[in-house]
Formats: C-alpha cells, sequence, structure tokens
C-alpha cells in the first residue's frame, strides 16, 4: 500500500499480513508514516495505491458498518467528548449494546482494569494528558472488538500506570484473543509486552525482527537504511 | 423636540401598563418568530451537519449557496411566497394569504440558511480529531452527526438565536405576506411601520423597545453559548 498527502508520501512499499491474534508494535521516528499506517489499517484513510483486505474483504473508500466497528483505533491525540469519563465510554459502546445495564457493567469493569474508577464521574475535559490517554484507551477497550489499533498508547502516561496498561495489553492478546497493533516510539513497551516490533522509516516497513533483543538491533536496521 | 421626550415618556406607559395593543402585537412577533425558527431548525440543522461532516462532490457550490441565501432580502422571500400563495398561485386554495401561517412560511425560508449556514461552521471548528474519534469508535451516520452536533451545541445553538432574531426583526416578509391585519397579523415590526407612517410616536416607540429587548435577550443567549459558557457541578467549564 502507498498513501500520498499531494507529493509527499507517507506511507509507501507496505507489503504485510496480519494475523489473527498478533501482537505488533509498529515503531519509528516522529513523521515516519505510524500514524496514518494505522489511520489505514482503522479503514480512516483509503491507500492511494495498493490494496488492503480484511477477513476476505476488500476495503475501498466506503466500508461497510459490520467491518468498520470489528476494528478500533485509539488515536495518538485522541478527543474527549463533552460529559463524564463514564458518559464517554457509553456513548462509545451505546451503539453497539442496547442494553444499558450490561454497558454499565462492561464500562465499570473497563474502568477499574485501567484504575480509573475515581474518574468516572469527573468532566472527561478537566482531565489531565495522561489520565486522558487512559481515559481513551479504556474507551477502545470496552468496545471488545477483534481488532484493537493503539496510536500511542502509553504517551504522556505516568510510570506508576504503565504496567496496568501492559498488563491488560497481555490479557488482551493472551485470553481474549485481541489482534493488538500498537505504534510507539517505546521500543522497550514492545519488549514488555511481548510484541512482533515492525520499524517504519520515511514511509516504508524495514524488515522484521522479534521483540527479544530487538531494540538494538532495530535501531542499528534504523540507523543503516537512514544512511 | 419635545414631542420625543413626550413619546417616549408615553411609551414606557404603554409597556408598564400591558397596553393591549402594544402586547397583541408582541404575541404574534412571537408566535410566528418562534414558529419559524423551529422549523427552520429542522431543516436547517440537517441540512448543516450533512454540508458540515459529509464529502461529496458539489459539496463546495452548495455552502456557497447556502451563505449567499443567507443574504436574501425579506422582501424577495415574501415574493417568491406570494406568488405560491397568492389566490392564483399553486398553494392559493390552501388560503394561507394574510395569515399567520404565511409569515411562519416565509420567516422559515429566512431562518433556515442561516441556521444552515451557521451550523456548518460550528461543526467546522470543532477539533478535526473529534471527527476522527467519532470514526474510529465505528460510530456512523445519523448517529455520529447527533453526537458532533452536540459537542458543537454552543454553535448550533447560536445559530438559532441568529435565526430567531432575523425572524422576529424582519419586516418585508410580516407586510407582504401577513398584510398587517389587526389582532390577527400585525407583528411589532408592521405595527411599527404603521404607527410611525400614522404620527403615533409613542405606540411606535413603546413596540421598538420591547423589540429592542427581545434582540437584546436573544444576542445575550449568542454570546453565553457563543462562549460556551457553562456551569456544571459548581465550576465554569
Amino acid at each position: 500500500m502507498c498513501r500520498r498527502y499531494g507529493p509527499v508520501e507517507a506511507v509507501r512499499r507496505c507489503s504485510f499480513a496480519i494475523q489473527e491474534g498478533d501482537l505488533i508494535c509498529i515503531t519509528g521516528p516522529n513523521g515516519a508514516g505510524k500514524s496514518t499506517l494505522m489511520e489505514m489499517l482503522a479503514f480512516l484513510l483509503p491507500p492511494s495505491q495498493g490494496e488492503l483486505w480484511f477477513r476476505g474483504h476488500h476495503i475501498g473508500k466506503r466500508v461497510d458498518d459490520r467491518l468498520a466497528r470489528r476494528v478500533t483505533l485509539m488515536l495518538q491525540h485522541p478527543y474527549l467528548f463533552d460529559g463524564s469519563v463514564q458518559a464517554n465510554l457509553d456513548m462509545a459502546l451505546n451503539a453497539r449494546l442496547a442494553d444499558k445495564s450490561e454497558r454499565h457493567g462492561r464500562v465499570s469493569r473497563v474502568l477499574r482494569q485501567l484504575d480509573l474508577e475515581h474518574l468516572a464521574h469527573r468532566p472527561a475535559k478537566s482531565l489531565s494528558v495522561g489520565e486522558r490517554q487512559r481515559v481513551a484507551l479504556a474507551r477502545a477497550i470496552c468496545l471488545k472488538t477483534p481488532v484493537l489499533l493503539l496510536d500511542e498508547p502509553t504517551a504522556n502516561v505516568d510510570e506508576e500506570h504503565l504496567p496496568a496498561i501492559e498488563s491488560l495489553i497481555r490479557r488482551l492478546r493472551g485470553e481474549e484473543g485481541v489482534t493488538i497493533v500498537m505504534a510507539t516510539h517505546d521500543v522497550s513497551l514492545a519488549n514488555r509486552v511481548g510484541a512482533d516490533v515492525w520499524h517504519i522509516y520515511k514511509g516504508s516497513l524495514l524488515p522484521r525482527l522479534e521483540a527479544p533483543g530487538g531494540a538494538g538491533d532495530l535501531a542499528e536496521e534504523g540507523n543503516r537504511y537512514a544512511s | 423636540m419635545p414631542y420625543l421626550a413626550d413619546s417616549f415618556v408615553e411609551a414606557l406607559k404603554r409597556v408598564v401598563g400591558l397596553d393591549p395593543y402594544v402586547l397583541d402585537a408582541v404575541r404574534i412577533s412571537l408566535t410566528c418568530a418562534v414558529t419559524a425558527t423551529i422549523f427552520g431548525t429542522l431543516i436547517g440543522v440537517p441540512i448543516g451537519a450533512a454540508l458540515g461532516l459529509k464529502r461529496f462532490r458539489g459539496r463546495s457550490a452548495a455552502v456557497i449557496g447556502v451563505n449567499a441565501l443567507m443574504a436574501t432580502p425579506t422582501v424577495v422571500v415574501g415574493l417568491l411566497v406570494y406568488s405560491f400563495i397568492c389566490r392564483r398561485g399553486p398553494l392559493g386554495p390552501l388560503g394561507l394569504l394574510f395569515t399567520p401561517s404565511a409569515i411562519i412560511i416565509g420567516q422559515a425560508l429566512l431562518v433556515t440558511p442561516i441556521v444552515a449556514s451557521l451550523t456548518i461552521s460550528a461543526l467546522q471548528q470543532l477539533s478535526p480529531s473529534a471527527v476522527k474519534t467519532v470514526a474510529t469508535l465505528g460510530i456512523t451516520g445519523v448517529r455520529s452527526a447527533l453526537i458532533l452536533l452536540r459537542e458543537a451545541r454552543a454553535g448550533v445553538g447560536a445559530a438559532v438565536v441568529t435565526g430567531f432574531a432575523r425572524a422576529v426583526g424582519e419586516v418585508g416578509v410580516a407586510m407582504m405576506l401577513g398584510g398587517n391585519i389587526l389582532y390577527s397579523t400585525r407583528t411589532i415590526t408592521t405595527a411599527i411601520a404603521l404607527e410611525t407612517s400614522k404620527g403615533a410616536f409613542e405606540v411606535a416607540i413603546a413596540l421598538g423597545l420591547i423589540l429592542l429587548f427581545i434582540a437584546y435577550v436573544a444576542n445575550l443567549t449568542f454570546q453565553v453559548l457563543q462562549s460556551g459558557t457553562l456551569v456544571r457541578d459548581g465550576r465554569t467549564i
């Protein structure tokens, strides 16, 4: 796939397959094309060239709602809507789950898992950047889609709350079989959650490396590619 | 010019004394303007949402068209509606001419492009990540539009208030389509025009003061909505 913005090629020569249950971490410097690639995987941006397929369905400019609802993307700069934290999570679920008590149960469970219970009734827009990030992650997770795309999920999150997020990512993949693709600067996060690491540089994916010991190799690979 | 001062004092007496003539003009004005604003909102907000959120061929031309309609002179709208509802017009048999319904139709046509255009602006001022976030959550169609309209509610509310202010303050439509019939279609603005032409300044000034007060309240509401000032849990946000 390629994705161009005018003369700029944000993503180029990307050809890959992601299997069900994969946990992949895409790393790369600022402007490498991580977020563009994530938005393409979330069906928000059609490829300028090439094809995107999801479970046997070709993804065109218009995506069927049923397919779109199988993928959730947490944006790098997540937006929280007016209202409480709980209302933000409930609003996201409302389109999929009619039963109010079931929605409430799921929202409470996810808030507890991410240690956000005490913020449930706070206006979402009054939260700190790190808290917003965690609420956005909670909102994405509570949708329980089979594919979860997380763009910089731990950016601005303090170290105290990192273990809860990492453990949740591991559990989602291990116990619930969720396919997770993360974009991050933090290669060590990939190691901690046991993800395969893909490196993107100037819009191109570099050859894959397995997570253990991958960070150093990747830096070396990136440098080689840059030179 | 003592007559001006005298007229002003007399006008205040009529306002304070709840003069039935003045009150009736206010009642008719508010009834027509509020009803027209409701219809204008019901039509204008969906148009604004479609043009503000959807991307399709010809969208820019449609937005320019809606913006241009905002400046339509009231007499032109009056003329257009008149041609449809006059006895010889296609809607003539309905007997709408010189009724409050005719004024409401004309004013709704004035309000609709204002509400639509300002709704487009309100939605365009939303953070791009708001629109993107709704899509990333798999929310589409009408539900997505409702969420984003709720998020832009200050701007949408301001659009409605602006539409109301336009309806309540116009004179061309009310005069041409209402006919300025006492206790039936005589609005504040048509009454002011009539009383001034008769030289009854005190009545005209009394009505003018009320119209100014209504315009002030509408603008105050507009300012509050525009600044997005809402008090929640004892905090201004």
